[in-house]
């Protein structure tokens, strides 16, 4: 017999003697304070958590602001990120001109090895818990958040939620056609000897957010 | 997990007290302690004739058939009584609330009487709470006297299987003569676990080192519990030990 | 069926050599202590804690209920997303087909994210021995591959070493200068780890969470080498238990919040990915310079019984809800002062003590459910609230009942039910009992003395016996009535 017929061939008899506790037949929703909230406070939220996780945070009130903020991250520096569609305030741009080196599309392993920053958008800015949504697509590789030591996240006020299910939510239409969701909160970290903290074992160690208007 | 905490009952005026086998034969003041405590709080007491043991040190080590016979007979006797029965053990307490529940499932008949029962039993100081009765203090303290450093020790049967938690506290923070002192950890099992303390000494006598040294830090006097279990086998840790600390049953200072 | 191998010492052994390693106690103390502390912080501060907890284990229970038509719904959901999904009965055919891939894809190299499963199975000796080079990535369990050790915690594998245990390790395996500085041992396993991840051909995960609705699986970590593991390689294997599956994604966000705050406090893990397929392959007339999706060429997800239809079976169905958080671990006095490796197999702590002699079958692994207190800390903190004690107890009557139980605990019991059940027969035997006890005894108390029987053998190792009372509450009460 096929594997998959005798296991849920076992599963079936199984459940006619299992012993499961009862279900409750409904139970009430879950409360969020923060989704009942003023959209407002979503955002001041966000630069709580993240300043909490060690994420150092820039605000800046207008697209030229962001630009500079991102330029002087990456100035002379080799750098991995979305491709310039994919990336807001027409940051594709400030890149190309300000790094050392730019990889924004296919590239050889070596090449993304080398990398020193990586910039993304996002696709949701989770208020909660100062998480980052990035969907991986053709357009959004997952290397520019995942192999260089510096991750600078842009994050726009429009893309700003109150928690996690409201991300999940937004992003409903978006994920079954990615390979993957990738939730970031804050740096790469391992406290598996003696519980201390170190940051930045295998993901970035340091994590940028610039959150424009 | 069914709801630990039974429905208060209407104040009631006489009890049925189930002594239980270690307090009857170990700790005998605790059940004399408990039954003067109830008197002094208004109750009559009655002890149903014939009680021995709720089962539990059978039902714990898996021998569900020698539990079966000794928690019918038990749950019999006292369903030939009526009124809150009330027991000075919080391990038994819980045995005969919701251990009888799960050792009975596949009796249906008798399920029923033993869910009766159930609904009546009630922990010492559980019941004197529900009561709203605290009993009276038998003299004030004089007031130079220094108070007695008292550590509570919840037992686990009594705190997570029953949920009760603030009744013993609440009743020992109301003596003018006892000062409760907190203990590190003070939720941590003691190590007790019936028969786990003689078949698996090696680990019990390490919980037991920790609570000892838990308790001599908190500089209590006195530690106090629901449970004659952990009372004789934190007694026995701190004597072979050679700590000062006394152990003795709730009831006892509340005298 | 597997009993213990028979290299394992018995467990009296494992227990002795444990509770006298003060080192042990003091790592294992601390780590626990502290994880107490963070994950009571982490709940108080979640709002409606109960409620989301309730839901949780709504969503375990759903699932078991449903499992059958939920596997099928699992795998249709994802094979339509790209997802090869395989089915093995057991260890043996859960290495097979991870070998079978492996070398369908010509894969040599494999990097592993930490995976509780695949330690089950004990895959790692399965691909070394197909030529498959395996290197764990999470730092953990890098360090106990480097010690051929096992780790000791499902969360924390190396809760069990310090500092320097870890600096000695990397020294003698790396061949690099002598460091005991978390930060230096940290920044050496990345270095080292990086170059695995590049040149990896086969990426190997577990899966924390199935999710059915969307056919993807839900994994999580803190260091990042889950996003390195699921999107360098070009193939990527996981290997998920059949009770890993959640019904939609709005109960997998619940479970995410709950595994983090239960495990270590956080209110999510750094890394939170959900894996849906392989990378997208642009459609074609795309124009040219579109780039390609990064991301595995191929994704298999492995569906593992090996015992959990067995389970599920039976009274001990509940334990399938388990999240694998280890908060259980943490608070449980037991595993404080034994640790993990007295285990004796993959799953410590009260959690492990249910789910070994359940996955395994009881023969081999009976004391693991008798070493418990029952004292009940590990259903409080149970995310999903498993019953653990209830079952600790039923696997103990199992015992009981298939056998085989000595001698004496028979008779014990059986002289026990027969008192027990005879008043007047039991005041005669504690008399006898008091009588013996006295001769033996020194102001009312028995103390460690040598040629003690049995039981009291037992309790007077630990601590003293005290001397049953001359005049038992009976003989106060009826002397009080004026009845016998």
């Amino acid at each position: 017999m096929e594997a998959r017929e005798e296991i849920l061939g076992r599963v079936r008899a199984a459940l006619r003697t299992a012993r499961l506790p009862a279900r409750p037949a409904s139970l009430p929703p879950i409360p969020s304070a923060l989704e009942a909230a003023p959209p407002e406070t979503w955002r001041a939220r966000f630069v709580a958590e993240l300043l909490a996780l060690g994420v150092a945070v820039h605000e800046a009130t207008t697209p030229e602001e962001v630009r500079e903020l991102v330029r002087t991250r990456v100035a002379g520096r080799r750098v991995r990120s979305w491709a310039r569609a994919a990336l807001p305030y027409d940051l594709g741009a400030t890149l190309a001109e300000a790094s050392a080196s730019l990889l924004d599309g296919a590239a050889e392993r070596a090449a993304l090895a080398a990398a020193e920053v990586g910039v993304t958008g996002v696709d949701a800015a989770i208020a909660e818990t100062g998480t980052l949504a990035l969907i991986a697509a053709p357009d959004r590789p997952r290397t520019a958040s995942l192999l260089p030591q510096t991750h600078v996240a842009v994050v726009r006020s429009a893309d700003l939620v109150p928690n996690l299910r409201s991300a999940l939510t937004r992003l409903r239409g978006a994920i079954p056609a990615a390979s993957a969701l990738q939730l970031v909160t804050g740096p790469s970290r391992s406290a598996d000897i003696e519980l201390q903290l170190t940051l930045g074992v295998h993901g970035p160690g340091e994590l940028v957010v610039v959150l424009g208007p | 997990m069914a709801d630990a905490t039974p429905h208060p009952s209407t104040p009631s005026r006489r009890v049925q007290f189930f002594p239980t086998c270690l307090v009857n034969d170990f700790l005998p003041e605790a059940g004399i302690a408990s039954v003067e405590l109830l008197e002094r709080a208004g109750i009559e007491v009655e002890r149903p004739r014939g009680l021995t043991c709720c089962g539990q040190p059978a039902y714990n080590a898996g021998f569900r058939a020698e539990a079966k016979r000794v928690a019918r007979r038990t749950i019999g006797l006292l369903a030939r009584t009526v009124g809150p029965i009330v027991v000075p053990s919080g391990s038994c307490a819980d045995m005969l609330v919701h251990q009888c529940e799960e050792l009975f499932r596949d009796e249906p008949d008798f399920l029923a009487i033993a869910r009766a029962v159930a609904a009546r039993v009630r922990e010492l100081t559980q019941f004197l709470v529900e009561q709203s009765r605290p009993p009276a203090a038998r003299a004030a303290a004089a007031p130079q006297r220094p108070r007695t450093r008292v550590a509570y020790h919840p037992s686990c049967h009594l705190a997570r299987g029953l949920g009760v938690t603030k009744a013993p506290v609440d009743l020992l923070a109301a003596r003018a003569e006892l000062e409760l002192v907190p203990v590190a950890d003070a939720d941590e099992c003691c190590g007790f676990g019936g028969m786990f303390s003689v078949k698996q000494p090696e680990i019990s006598g390490a919980m037991l080192d920790r609570k000892c040294r838990a308790l001599e830090a908190s500089g209590a006097e006195v530690v106090a519990s629901c449970d004659a279990g952990c009372l004789l086998h934190l007694a026995g840790g701190m004597r072979r030990r050679g700590l000062t600390l006394r152990a003795c049953h709730v009831a006892e200072l509340l005298g | 069926m597997s009993a213990p191998p028979p290299a394992l010492p018995p467990f009296a052994e494992r227990v002795r050599a444990a509770v006298g390693d003060a080192h042990l106690h003091e790592a294992i103390d601390r780590a626990t202590g502290q994880l107490q502390a963070r994950r009571g912080a982490a709940f108080a501060s979640l709002e409606a804690a109960d409620l989301v907890r309730d839901h949780a284990r709504a969503a375990k229970l759903e699932v078991l209920a449903r499992l059958d038509t939920m596997l099928e719904q699992f795998e249709a959901n994802a094979r339509a997303n790209g997802i090869a999904v395989h089915w093995a009965r057991d260890a043996e055919e859960a290495q097979r087909l991870v070998v079978e891939i492996a070398r369908a894809a010509g894969c040599r190299r494999a990097v592993k994210a930490k995976s509780m499963v695949t330690e089950e199975i004990h895959l790692n000796a399965a691909l070394e021995a197909a030529g498959i080079r395996v290197v764990e990535t999470d730092l953990g369990e890098y360090v106990v591959q480097l010690r051929a050790d096992r780790p000791s915690h499902i969360i924390l594998p190396i809760i069990h070493l310090t500092k320097e245990d870890v600096g000695r390790t990397m020294e003698e395996k790396l061949a690099v200068p002598y460091t005991s500085a978390p930060q230096e041992l940290c920044a050496l396993a990345r270095e080292r780890l990086r170059a695995e991840f590049l040149e990896a051909d086969l990426g190997i995960s577990g899966g924390n969470f199935a999710i059915v609705e969307s056919g993807s699986l839900g994994l999580v970590s803190n260091e990042g080498n889950i996003r390195m593991v699921t999107t360098l390689p070009r193939v990527h294997v996981a290997l998920v238990g059949i009770e890993k599956l959640v019904p939609t994604l709005v109960d997998w966000e619940r479970m995410v919040q709950v595994l983090a705050r239960s495990a270590t406090g956080q209110k999510i893990t750094v890394y939170t990915t959900l894996v849906n397929g392989p990378r997208r392959v642009p459609p074609a007339g795309t124009p040219a310079g579109r780039i390609v999706d990064e991301g595995p060429e191929q994704v298999h997800v492995i569906l593992l019984d090996h015992g959990r239809s067995a389970t599920l079976a039976g009274d001990e169905a509940e334990i399938l809800a388990c999240i694998r958080c280890g908060a259980c671990l943490n608070v449980c006095p037991v595993f404080r002062n034994i640790g993990g490796h007295a285990y004796g197999d993959t799953y410590p702590g009260p959690m492990g003590a249910v789910l070994t002699p359940s996955l395994r079958g009881l023969p081999g692994w009976e004391e693991l459910p008798q070493a418990s207190s029952l004292c009940g800390a590990c259903r409080d903190v149970c995310p999903v609230r498993i019953d653990l004690p209830r079952m600790l107890l039923s696997l103990r009557a199992k015992g009981v009942e298939r056998g085989p139980v000595g001698l004496v605990p028979r008779l014990f019991m059986k002289a026990y039910a027969f008192l027990a059940t005879r008043p007047r027969l039991l005041r005669l035997a504690m008399k006898l009992a008091r009588a013996c006890a006295r001769r033996r005894a020194r102001d009312g108390w028995v103390e460690r003395t040598p040629g003690l029987p049995g039981l009291l053998r037992g309790w007077t190792e630990q601590r003293d016996f005290k001397v049953p009372a001359a005049r038992t509450f009976d003989d106060w009460w009826e002397r009080r009535r004026g009845s016998a």
